[in-house]
């Protein structure tokens, strides 16, 4: 039987509970694409607002009933701010041992991390004291050009380099690791040579996505099934298949979805938390002032008050058929076709988080008839393979 | 859309959840009520007039006439030429028993959840002199688990009292008791569906609640038309928790949704336990009506393990 | 060399996958306490004893009930995917 990667899922399967603390809001690079609109090198969390974070959220076990968790760490840069973070996880770790917290036995911190700080002292210290409870991705959007397109500097140069540099360290120390890879509407015709990339630099799991905003031009949908077509041949006809994943091509993508059975919702905000320097609840760090644009930021409580449960409620009865339009109900592709809650409420016509954004409709067509094209070819190889095997074994009994 | 509410004067007092505007007595232009009205006609829409404390000229009672329309005014501003649904603040009016009566009209009596410990022995004081009595609590999402038992307390002493002396239906009609006994569906406000509102600035707003928390909130104008914006989410069928709900005579008010949850569809705990618990009183009022041998054309309201429908949607739990 | 000689059920798997978890947990643990912090001390080595303990009492546990291979100065590992047992020989 053909073996197939799959791209490698969240640690505990999306059934952790979700801690997110921001502690900066600063950066080092200014990513053309990145939805923070906010950022800014003045916001960091005092470790006593983080303090009291943890003490509401350990004190509170019926409203954080999970039994895993994962402390995210994002900024900007988490990295920046690594002392703060070391003293946070270290009361984590403390406060969970002695409060006997059943997460003590099932957490991980988690950081999606620029790169650019992964070789510093003092993140390398972090990593090894915390070693068996960490989960890293450096994020790198393939080759030279497209990376340096979008993920800039400040000053406009590009940060390749000062990446690329540390992705050996990165995979030795977390192997089989995946990077996320943001496509806009400028770097579509870069696609193909930036996954490539990506494997000769080891990394066999790539995380890729266009941006949900409304950026797409036209023309781009083609761009991009070209883009696609011509990637799923190599990965093909190079047999990458066996132990590369791309997350374009999924066998689950592009069918029809029923409106009963899969009615879920595609986003986890509001089963997350996520923490700011004001000690402000977030259901997720998109729904923070600095990652929106047009709307008002949605607090659900704060460090001192605790959660306003009637705030999460919109959240948590969310389905997918209530906020989709009926073209998206009746797609006949619809499966795959993501969203975010935070960008679906910032592109909203009104206050809500109940209206699908679909500035990515023409695109994940596009990607699904990439994928098709994928999946047809390869089924017929593993087909090939099956009718090969019984031929063989036919001609063994004849003999 | 079935009718427009006009406020006819910006002191109208709140005939429902939101606060008492208090704000100076000034009437519509005379030009935008006579637009307004006609607006009304071309769509079928009937009319219900928000009065204040200015007394309405003839020219005035001479448009309105012209239109199917009922009168909503507090007992303050009473008058005889407009008389049809009365609004009553328990704020205000401490002896119900004076209170001006007429059986054919309605009496919506507002009560502050600070005051509910009163409710059963100011309604009583209200039976006999209203067709219907419609209750509703301000600030419900204040409620604490004190509140909610206080107000089972009163809802129980109310049903005994309407449960003994009338035969519900057809008789006097208590909304927060006899309305669910005998709806087979959802009957809520419907703001934003059923009916919306017209300002004295001549916009439309979802209802007046909206007009008076913010006069930006507007929906459209005479000269554009309504243009109720994702108008769908003001719909049963687009409101997760209440579409699987029993809880029928519930308001499902949609600006106490947006205050609470930020979401017009969405209800608040609060608002879904008051509910329930008028549901279940309803309930056992409805066995002991017919216990008596009384009939009543209603279904039985079923048994349920909750009292807030939250807990059946939760997708996450 | 890794060979694979068996498999547990899903709940023995979480047993073991969640005292492996401590144990670590408890390691990361001590690089930090503070030599001041008697009690706490006192409360990590007690817990350490106690899961060690438990941990090579769920290894020899399922090593008799199912009888998976063995060699001299191998070891047993286990997935934490799907609860596979592969014995590993240095």
């Amino acid at each position: 039987m053909t073996q197939i990667k799959e791209n490698s899922g969240s640690w505990q399967e999306g059934m952790a509970k979700s801690i997110t603390f921001i502690v900066t809001k600063d950066c080092q690079l200014a990513c053309k694409y990145c939805y923070l609109v906010g950022k800014n090198e003045k916001e960091r969390m005092p470790f006593d607002i983080a303090k009291k974070a943890i003490d509401y959220v350990l004190s509170n076990r019926e409203m954080f009933n999970e039994s895993s968790v994962i402390y995210d760490f994002i900024g900007g840069e988490p990295f920046l701010e690594i002392e703060l973070i070391d003293k946070i996880c270290d009361y984590l770790k403390e406060q969970m041992f002695i409060l006997n917290h059943p997460w003590f036995n099932s957490y991980r911190f988690n950081f999606s991390t620029n790169g650019l700080l992964y070789n510093d002292p003092q993140v390398q210290k972090y990593l090894h004291k915390n070693r068996t409870h960490l989960s890293v991705g450096i994020t790198i959007d393939g080759t030279k050009r497209k990376h340096d397109m979008n993920r800039v500097y400040k000053d406009g140069h590009g940060s390749y380099d000062d990446v690329v540099k540390n992705i050996p360290l990165w995979l030795e120390q977390f192997p089989g690791s995946g990077t996320k890879v943001t496509v806009g509407s400028a770097d579509l015709p870069y696609i193909v040579e930036s996954v490539m990339h990506l494997y000769s630099l080891g990394i066999k799991d790539v995380n890729i996505n266009v941006v949900f905003e409304d950026i797409w031009k036209y023309g781009d949908d083609v761009l991009l099934e070209d883009q696609l077509l011509q990637l799923a041949d190599i990965i093909i006809d190079k047999e990458l298949y066996k132990d590369h994943a791309c997350s374009f091509f999924s066998d689950f993508i592009g069918n029809p979805q029923d409106p009963v059975l899969d009615n879920q919702n595609w986003c986890g905000a509001g089963k997350m938390l996520s923490i700011d320097a004001e000690g402000n609840f977030y259901p997720c760090t998109r729904f923070a002032k600095y990652s929106l644009r047009s709307k008002p930021p949605i607090i659900i409580g704060n460090i001192h008050d605790g959660i306003n449960t009637n705030l999460l409620r919109p959240f948590l009865t969310l389905d997918r058929c209530t906020q989709s339009t009926r073209e998206c109900i009746e797609c006949e592709i619809a499966s795959g076709c993501a969203w975010c809650q935070g960008e679906n409420y910032d592109a909203a016509d009104t206050p809500t988080i109940f209206q699908r954004a679909t500035a990515i409709c023409k695109m994940h067509k596009a990607r699904v008839h990439a994928n098709n094209y994928y999946w047809s070819r390869l089924s017929r190889i593993m087909e090939k393979e099956e009718l090969n095997k019984l031929r063989k074994e036919s001609l063994r009994c004849n003999i | 859309m079935q009718y427009l509410i006009i406020i006819l004067d910006e002191s109208a007092n709140s005939f429902c959840y939101y606060p008492n505007p208090n704000r100076e007595a000034k009437l519509i232009n005379l030009s935008l009520l006579k637009k307004a009205i006609f607006y009304a006609q071309k769509n079928g829409l009937s009319i219900n007039f928000l009065l204040g404390k200015a007394k309405l000229p003839k020219e005035y009672l001479k448009e309105i006439d012209k239109v199917s329309h009922i009168f909503i005014m507090s007992q303050n501003h009473i008058s005889d030429d407009v008389f049809d649904v009365f609004v009553s603040d328990l704020t205000l009016d401490d002896n119900l028993s004076e209170t001006h009566s007429n059986s054919d009209s309605n009496i919506i009596l507002r009560i502050d959840k600070s005051q509910i410990a009163e409710l059963s022995s100011k309604v009583i004081a209200l039976t006999g002199k209203f067709k219907r009595i419609n209750i509703t609590i301000q600030n419900i999402d204040l409620f604490t688990q004190k509140d909610f038992d206080i107000y089972a307390q009163e809802l129980e002493k109310l049903s005994e009292v309407f449960e003994n002396k009338i035969n519900i239906i057809g008789d006097e009609e208590c909304n927060v008791l006899s309305d669910r006994i005998v709806l087979e569906k959802m009957n809520n406000c419907d703001a934003g569906v059923k009916h919306i509102t017209l300002a004295p600035n001549g916009k439309f707003y979802i209802c007046p609640a909206f007009y008076y928390e913010d006069d930006n909130n507007s929906v459209g104008d005479l000269q554009n038309g309504i243009n109720v914006k994702n108008q769908q989410l003001y719909h049963l069928s687009y409101a997760p928790i209440c579409r699987v709900c029993d809880a029928y005579q519930c308001k499902r008010c949609v600006w106490l949704n947006r205050k609470t949850t930020l979401e017009v569809n969405t209800p608040s705990h609060e608002q879904c336990v008051v509910s329930h618990l008028e549901r279940n009183t309803s309930k056992k009022m409805l066995i002991k009506i017919q216990k008596r041998g009384l009939q009543v054309q209603a279904n039985e309201i079923p048994d349920i393990d909750y009292l807030d429908p939250f807990d059946k949607v939760n997708r996450w739990k | 060399m890794k060979t694979l000689v068996g498999k547990v059920t899903s709940e023995e798997k979480n047993e073991i996958q969640t005292l492996f978890e401590r144990k670590n947990g408890l390691i990361e643990l001590a690089k930090i306490i503070p030599p001041d912090n008697e009690a706490m001390y006192e409360k990590l080595v007690k817990d350490m004893g106690k899961t060690s303990t438990e941990f090579q009492k769920w290894w020899n546990t399922m090593a008799a009930k199912y009888q998976w291979k063995g060699i001299e100065n191998g070891n047993w590992e286990i997935d934490f995917n799907d609860g596979s047992i592969f014995l590993v020989s240095k």
